[in-house]
C-alpha cells in the first residue's frame, strides 16, 4: 500500500511559487489540478509520494512557511493495485489511521 | 527503513518504551528489538501484535530477537476500486500540438499541460492513443516533468506516439523517453479511424 500527500493552496501564485521553491531544493513534488473531492483550493496543488519525502515533510512545510507561501490544507490518500482511497485531510486521516493507538 | 534496538540489560519498561519510540518514528519498516528476558519479550510482542504489526521472534544464545514489521494502517479508509484495464480505453485520440495548454500565459499553460497529463491518468475512460506533434513532442522527451504520467498511461494500455519529423526538427530524436516514433500516415490513420479526436 502506497501513500501520497497533497498540499492545496488558496492562490495559484502561491502554488506556483511553492513548486519553484521546493524544486530548487530537489523535493520530488509535482503540481497537479486539485482533485474534485477537495474544494478548499484555487485549483492547483502539489503532490508527492509519502516515501519519497517521509522524514523531510515537516521541514519542507516549514520552508514554505519561511518563504511566506500559504497553503489551504494537507491531504493524504492511499493507493494499492487497482484501488485508491479518497483524499482526506491529513490530520483527520492520521487520527483515524492511528485509531486507538495510545 | 530498518532499525535495531538493543535493549539487553535494560530494566522494564525501558525495552518496550524504546521499541515503541522506534516504531513511532517510522511510517513503515522493520524494527528489531533485542532483549534478554522473557518478560520484555512478552511485553514487546504483545504490544506489537495489538498494533497489528507483523512479529517474528528468534532466540539465540538466551537473547530474543523480535522482528517487528510496521505497515501503514488504513483502518476506516475506504478503498475505491478502479475498473480493470481492458475496459477503460475510450474510442478517443488526443492530439497534443504544443507543450503548453491554452493561450494567454505561457507559464500557466505549461502548468496546465502538466496538470492535464496527470489528470489523464486519473480519469476514465482513457484515450486509446495520445499523439504529440510540433513542440508537444518535448513532453515525451528527457527533461519533461510529465514522463512518469506518460509511462503510467502506457502501462494502462494507452498508445503514445511522437511525430518523427518534429523530433528531428527540434533535434531531440535521441531524447525521446516514452512511447514510439511515428509518421504522418500513422497519425492521420489513428485520427481518422477514431470516432472522437481531441486536439490540444
Amino acid at each position: 500500500m502506497k501513500r501520497e500527500y497533497l498540499l492545496a493552496f488558496h492562490s495559484t501564485h502561491h502554488a506556483i511559487a511553492g513548486e519553484q521553491i521546493l524544486k530548487e531544493k530537489d523535493y520530488p513534488v509535482g503540481i497537479i489540478p486539485t482533485p474534485r473531492e477537495i474544494t478548499a483550493s484555487c485549483g492547483l496543488s502539489l503532490r508527492w509520494d509519502a516515501e519519497a519525502i517521509a522524514a523531510g515533510k515537516d521541514e519542507m512545510l516549514k520552508l514554505l512557511q519561511k518563504k511566506h507561501v500559504e497553503w489551504a490544507g494537507l491531504y493524504t490518500r492511499c493507493r494499492e493495485e487497482g484501488k485508491n482511497s479518497l483524499w482526506t485531510l491529513a490530520e483527520n486521516a492520521e487520527k483515524s489511521l492511528q485509531g486507538d493507538d495510545e | 527503513m530498518n532499525s535495531e534496538i538493543d535493549a539487553r540489560g535494560l530494566q522494564c519498561p525501558m525495552p518496550l518504551i524504546k521499541t515503541k519510540k522506534a516504531l513511532e518514528a517510522i511510517e513503515k519498516g522493520n524494527v528489531t528489538a533485542i532483549v534478554d528476558n522473557e518478560v520484555a519479550k512478552e511485553n514487546i510482542s504483545k504490544f506489537a501484535k495489538s498494533m497489528d504489526y507483523k512479529v517474528t521472534i528468534k532466540e539465540s544464545q538466551g537473547d530474543f530477537y523480535i522482528d517487528i514489521f510496521k505497515e501503514y494502517k488504513y483502518r476506516e479508509v475506504k478503498m475505491i476500486d478502479l475498473e480493470p484495464d481492458s475496459n477503460i480505453l475510450g474510442d478517443l485520440v488526443v492530439v497534443i500540438g504544443k507543450d503548453y495548454l491554452g493561450e494567454g500565459s505561457r507559464e500557466l499553460g505549461e502548468i496546465l499541460m502538466k496538470g492535464y497529463l496527470y489528470t489523464l491518468t486519473e480519469v476514465q475512460p482513457l484515450p486509446r492513443t495520445v499523439i504529440f506533434i510540433n513542440s508537444g513532442v518535448r513532453l515525451a522527451c528527457a527533461g519533461s516533468e510529465s514522463l512518469d504520467n506518460l509511462r503510467k498511461l502506457e502501462e494502462y494500455g494507452v498508445e503514445i506516439m511522437s511525430c518523427g519529423t518534429c523530433l528531428d526538427y527540434f533535434r531531440i530524436k535521441h531524447d525521446l523517453m516514452v512511447g514510439g516514433v511515428s509518421n504522418m500516415y500513422t497519425i492521420v490513420e489513428a485520427m481518422n479511424k477514431s470516432k472522437n479526436t481531441v486536439q490540444l
